[in-house]
């Protein structure tokens, strides 16, 4: 990365140091490091120059006055548990973590609607619509890290997006921090508003690059009354689909239909110190985590829906569409099924794994990934492709393993020339470069496979008119 | 060799209490399997199977005390593997752990058992008294709390590893016995039967039903006895005190600085 760092203005510095208490500014010392980058690892530098964390919407509002005064940068910053560097301070940025604005305002049981700070974490929402015995229905594994503001950011996915979509239909209204310091509030109580351009969509997936998002108004909805939960042995991902179609076509309302391989699992099994077996022997080439709704209260209907669930399963076996299943029969054998999924990324951690987020048009799927795993085979020898992914939604989790013995910069140098690969082929199968992660820094120069030159004409004009100067997270999404 | 395995339904662990007066009440909760008697019913499951052959080394009934029509735990055993089940159709909250013993042991006598295994406790009540009675009614060996067990099939015993407080005891027991299991006998290498090669990894944990196992489940075979069928008079002589919620905790608090954080822990936690 060749953009050049900015010095930090010193008069910024006495600006900043009006606005927030001495705690609440970092500018030395390894917490600059650690609020300066997010979970993905590039090759470029993090070099925040300071980092603000302030705690009411005023001092947002100072902090950003005081940058556009002084002609700093700001990288708006939340659980930094993004995957594509959007939330990375490369230049001697400012970062402004909303980390200290975590309260969750209010909850409205009759409305279902709750107001949160922006960095109240997506779980804290999670349980503070339980209390009311409503559900936030977003959910991902980093859901305990992961702030609100940042997946309305990131419009973040998860896994309960077949049944509940991404984030985007669960912001309900939003206050945002714009670059002339203004706060404005974009839609609220109101769920009919047809007054004009809906400029809250605008900074849902924006990834910090029209403005802060500092405060949302969030839909919550009925959790469903029970779920049944079954991980399923699948010779092959064609064979995945075919499933997925057959468990639609019987009725059932699936909550979550989830994909891994063998690859995946065993390096769950071996991250969780697990000395036997999978859950299946021999083991499966693929699996398919199949999460089902039960439509009312009661053991009955409970009962029911696990029958329905296990004779349409019976039914895939019989057809040689699975080799076998298992039955969660309560709620910690689900939650045991689960984390042989929802573990996987953090497993794959430590083979320091090249990860690309795509989606596909679901018919697609089984012909894109036989394609993309020959040509893995043919450009990357020795280098072991494993693959997760929300099947339901046509997105997966494309993963590629540092051999053991190979220099990790040798090997992010293959798999950066490889990504262009990966991403024609996606675009071949009219696919997208990024599901649900966002682009950030990481997918910025592919983003052509997916944007027409028009839509990214239109989108830097989005950005000149909202944020002239450049003053947010300047670098990430469009391209320079 | 026959094997009778204890398993109880307990209100879900998952879900937070509701009291109702001086008890608790259970009257909307879902009822699940004790996670314990999981762990008994694999235990079970390994002596009885002979990995890489078909054979059976035993037959595997597992044993409720349960209104009938509230067996959904019982099925849930047939389809993990069980053999066959019995329910003995009482309401099991009405009655104390001596009386849950005495039909126990009764149905051990009738089926002429040479094996008892139980969950060390269930989740719900956690008394850990149903196996060391049910032992004393039969006047049979025992060994609580059993983290691994070998079966000699020759000598017609079992060498059972026991967690205690300091350490681990090693017990031999002559058959017919007693034996209650704890968490870990469902490692891979905890339960050696003499036929499976001693070196088999299982799963980590008590196995999920299978489709199959699933199928079978509602072809398996249930024998439904009274109580009084098994010449038990049910009873309690438990006295319920009380019953309430553990107290609140006050939320946490706040501060700005070390300070501030030292002087509250000495003026007012007076920790310090």
């Amino acid at each position: 990365m060749s953009e050049p760092t900015t010095a930090l203005p010193p008069a910024l510095l006495v600006d900043l140091r009006a606005a927030l208490a001495s705690e609440e500014l970092v500018t030395e010392g390894d917490d600059l490091a650690y609020y300066g980058t997010d979970r993905c690892r590039g090759d470029w530098p993090v070099a925040p120059s300071v980092v603000a964390l302030p705690r009411t919407v005023e001092q947002v509002q100072a902090v950003v006055r005081a940058c556009a005064a002084h002609g700093a940068a700001i990288v708006p910053s939340g659980g930094r548990t993004g995957l594509c560097g959007a939330a990375t301070a490369t230049r001697g940025e400012v970062v402004l973590s909303l980390q200290r604005m975590h309260r969750i305002l209010e909850v409205d049981p009759a409305a279902r609607l709750l107001r949160c700070e922006a960095g109240a974490t997506v779980e804290a929402v999670q349980l503070a619509a339980a209390e009311h015995g409503l559900m936030y229905p977003v959910d991902f594994a980093a859901k305990g890290s992961a702030h609100i503001g940042g997946s309305i950011a990131t419009n973040a996915g998860g896994v309960k997006v077949l049944r509940y979509g991404l984030t985007r239909s669960w912001v309900q209204g939003l206050r945002v921090v714009v670059a002339s310091g203004e706060c404005l509030r974009l839609g609220g109580g109101l769920v009919k508003d047809n007054t004009g351009y809906d400029l809250r969509q605008l900074f849902i997936g924006a990834e910090g690059t029209l403005g802060v998002v500092v405060e949302a108004t969030l839909r919550l909805c009925a959790p469903p009354a029970g779920l049944v939960v079954a991980l399923c042995a699948v010779p092959d991902e064609a064979r995945v689909l075919e499933l997925f179609a057959r468990v639609q076509a019987h009725g059932l309302t699936l909550q979550a239909f989830e994909c891994f391989d063998q690859g995946c699992l065993r390096r769950v099994l071996e991250h969780r110190g697990m000395q036997g077996k999978g859950p299946f022997d021999p083991p499966s080439p693929q699996h398919a985590l199949i999460e089902v709704e039960v439509p009312e209260p009661g053991d009955a209907a409970h009962e029911a829906t696990a029958d329905a669930l296990a004779e349409c399963l019976a039914d895939a076996q019989e057809q040689g569409l699975i080799a076998d299943a298992v039955l969660a029969a309560n709620g910690s054998q689900a939650r045991e099924l689960w984390a042989l999924r929802e573990d996987t990324s953090e497993s794959l951690h430590r083979h320091r794994p090249h990860k690309s987020d795509v989606s596909v048009p679901v018919a697609e799927l089984p012909r894109f990934l036989a394609a993309w795993r020959r040509r893995v085979v043919e450009a990357l020898p020795g280098v072991e492709a494993v693959v997760f992914g929300h099947i339901g939604d046509g997105n997966l989790h494309l993963n590629l393993l540092q051999p053991e013995r190979e220099d990790p910069q040798a090997f992010a140098a293959r798999c950066k020339a490889f990504d262009e690969h990966t991403y024609a082929l996606v675009a071949e199968h009219h696919g997208s470069v990024s599901a649900e992660h966002g682009i950030g820094l990481l997918k910025r120069a592919h983003l052509h496979h997916s944007r027409s030159p028009g839509e990214l004409q239109m989108m830097r004009g989005i950005k000149q008119a909202l944020d002239p100067t450049g003053l947010f997270n300047p670098g990430k999404v469009l391209p320079p | 060799m026959k094997i009778l395995v204890t398993v109880k339904r307990i209100p879900d662990p998952d879900e937070s209490l509701k009291f109702a007066g001086n008890a608790i009440d259970t009257s909307s909760s879902k009822w699940v399997a004790n996670a314990f008697d999981e762990y008994a019913v694999e235990t079970a499951l390994r002596m009885a199977e002979h990995i890489g052959n078909k054979d059976r080394l035993a037959e595997v009934i597992v044993c409720s005390v349960c209104p009938k029509d509230k067996r959904q735990h019982v099925t849930q055993f047939l389809a993990m593997g069980a053999d066959r089940g019995v329910i003995v159709d009482a309401d099991e909250t009405a009655m104390d752990s001596q009386t849950v013993a005495k039909l126990v042991a009764e149905v051990f006598r009738r089926e002429g058992c040479d094996l008892l295994v139980s969950g060390k406790l269930s989740q719900d009540s956690e008394g850990n008294e149903v196996a060391q009675r049910a032992a004393g009614l039969l006047d049979l060996p025992q060994a609580s709390f059993a983290a691994t067990l070998r079966w000699d099939r020759g000598a017609n015993a079992l060498t059972v590893g026991r967690e205690v407080d300091d350490g681990v005891e090693t017990k031999t027991i002559p058959l017919p016995a007693v034996v209650s299991v704890d968490l870990r006998i469902v490692l891979p290498h905890s339960v050696k039967n003499g036929a499976t090669a001693d070196d088999h990894k299982y799963s980590d944990g008590a196995r999920l039903a299978s489709l199959r196992g699933i199928t079978m489940a509602k072809r398996k075979k249930v024998d439904v006895h009274t109580p009084a069928a098994l010449g038990v008079t049910p009873s309690s002589h438990v006295a319920v005190a009380g019953v309430t919620a553990p107290e609140k905790r006050a939320a946490g608090q706040i501060v700005d600085s070390a300070q501030t954080l030292v002087n509250k822990l000495i003026t007012e936690a007076k920790v310090l």
